[in-house]
């Protein structure tokens, strides 16, 4: 009878350690893919959120009717590639890009810069300031290989021929003086998003 | 779980037991303590045998004190072979509880995840959204005039009953402009705030914008929706809607960079998208959550 007990003791014993046991492990199991899926969720909520600078501006002066805008442009790795320097009439300073979809994500080229009162095909062109026979200096980074290059810059010349590329579009952004003009002397930042969208913000480094 | 104040003192205690029994200081720590248990009794016996020994007119020695210490050695060890049953029981009961304890601390563990996981797919969710601002087709094309007819969408990307518009401008490339507000990130993450678009010009590549046609909802030279309150139902709102999204938006507008500098706005500003059309192209313009304008299909199931 007492030796009854102590294996029914020693079954209920084992099984609930069993039970436990193998409960943990499948939760532990589960927990290791949550943690990894949580992982790709604040990967893809700060690729989101991530700034791509691929030009920085400031309006140097301003006058009667005209601008006079100093226009810097960066690689992937924030170093500068190229200034433009430029009076143009017109009050509101606007900064054109061609933005182009690859995979999931989009790509920004620099494209123009005009005015309120220029029509966009008399602005700047911004292509021949990062145009390195070919291949757009402003996804130059480093370790970027050869294949990746040479597809840069097939897709460089499609989109110097306007709308040669499908789901590419302008995105032209600029400053509204019954809000609030540039300020002068003050630098800005154009920010690419991983979305396609593009915004001002002043530049804080 | 373990906000449940017995849960927690059933993974205290495990947690306890496992650091007692598995960590080298938990287990000098249990050394030291039957250490100090057994010297403890084996100086009692011993000042008990000493005063036995006195009362008998003897004198205690080394013999004496060894024999007390034997005595005690084995004293411990009968103890414990007489409860092997009890000391069993015990440690099978404190196996069953630390085992549970951590079954509870892996529930605990995935319930938290979980709720993490909810929480950062509906960051996510509200950051990859994005929101239909208006449809723009072309619809004739003839010695460089480009027709378009524009039709607006409400915030439930409806369109907005007798907002479509018709327009006539000399060029291709045609440029939507519109005031953009972009809130900050963490209005737009929780899902309170959704960055703004009024369009309000369209240009083109042959036409400055100061001298492109002003749309519907614009008064012209004016950004429109600002003074043209009449007009609040082109934005498919009800009064109240449109009313507190007017004063959200001049607030944000009077005073941008101070909204920008309290962490309300990230940016305001304008944006122009712009693609060459032809005759029957269409086009949409999205407001993104990540922020900016852009110009993508319409996703058609």
């Amino acid at each position: 009878m007492k030796k009854n007990r102590i294996m029914g003791g020693i079954r209920i014993w084992l099984v609930t350690i069993l039970v436990l046991g193998a409960i943990a492990s499948g939760i532990t199991l589960y927990v290791k893919f949550q943690k990894e899926k949580l992982e790709k969720l604040k990967a893809n909520i700060t690729r989101l959120k991530e700034e791509h600078v691929p030009m920085r501006f400031m309006v140097e002066s301003r006058g009667d009717g005209y601008v006079v805008a100093k226009v810097k442009l960066y690689d992937m790795d924030g170093n500068e590639i190229g200034v433009a320097k430029s009076t143009l009439k017109g009050e509101s300073l606007f900064l054109d890009f061609v933005t182009v979809p690859l995979e999931k994500k989009y790509l920004t080229f620099p494209q123009a810069i005009f005015t309120d009162a220029v029509p966009a095909q008399n602005g700047i062109a911004l292509f021949p300031l990062y145009d390195r026979n070919g291949f757009p200096q402003v996804f130059a980074a480093e370790g970027i290989n050869d294949a990746l290059k040479n597809d840069l810059s097939t897709l460089f010349s499609k989109v110097k021929q306007s709308g040669a590329v499908d789901g590419s579009f302008g995105s032209a952004v600029h400053d509204i003086k019954e809000f609030r003009a540039f300020d002068v002397d003050v630098v800005y930042r154009v920010i690419a998003r991983l979305k396609g969208g593009l915004e001002i913000v002043e530049d804080d480094q | 779980m373990t906000e449940s104040p017995l849960l927690k003192i059933a993974v205290d205690v495990s947690q306890t037991l496992l650091w007692i029994f598995t960590t080298p200081t938990g287990l000098l720590c249990l050394m030291v303590g039957w250490m100090l248990v057994f010297f403890v009794r084996f100086f009692k016996a011993l000042k008990d045998r000493s005063l036995l020994l006195a009362a008998s007119g003897k004198k205690s020695g080394l013999i004496s004190g060894v024999s007390v210490l034997m005595d005690e050695l084995v004293s411990v060890g009968v103890w414990m072979a007489a409860n092997i049953p009890l000391l069993i029981g015990v440690v099978a009961i404190l196996s069953v509880l630390v085992a549970l304890s951590g079954t509870v601390a892996k529930v605990d563990e995935y319930l938290n995840l979980q709720q993490k996981i909810r929480e950062y797919s509906l960051v996510l969710k509200n950051l990859e959204r994005r929101y239909k601002v208006a449809k723009v087709k072309c619809v004739k094309q003839e010695n460089g005039v480009t027709t378009l007819s524009i039709q607006y969408f409400d915030q439930n990307g409806n369109a907005v009953k007798g907002s479509q518009e018709r327009i006539e401008i000399n060029g291709q490339d045609i440029f939507i402009d519109a005031l953009v507000v972009n809130f900050a990130y963490s209005g737009i993450e929780s899902g309170e705030k959704r960055n703004l678009a009024v369009p309000y010009r369209v240009f083109s590549e042959k036409v400055a914008q100061k001298d492109g046609v002003p749309l519907k909802i614009a008064s012209a030279g004016t950004v429109p929706f600002v003074y043209e309150r009449a007009e609040y139902q082109i934005l498919g709102m009800n009064k109240e809607a449109f009313d507190a999204r007017l004063s959200e938006l001049l607030a944000v507008a009077r005073d941008a960079e101070r909204a920008r500098k309290a962490g309300m706005v990230r940016s305001v500003y304008g944006n122009a998208v712009h693609r060459v059309m032809t005759k029957d192209d269409v086009f949409f313009i999205w407001v993104e959550q990540s922020g900016g304008l852009t110009i993508k299909e319409e996703y058609v199931f």
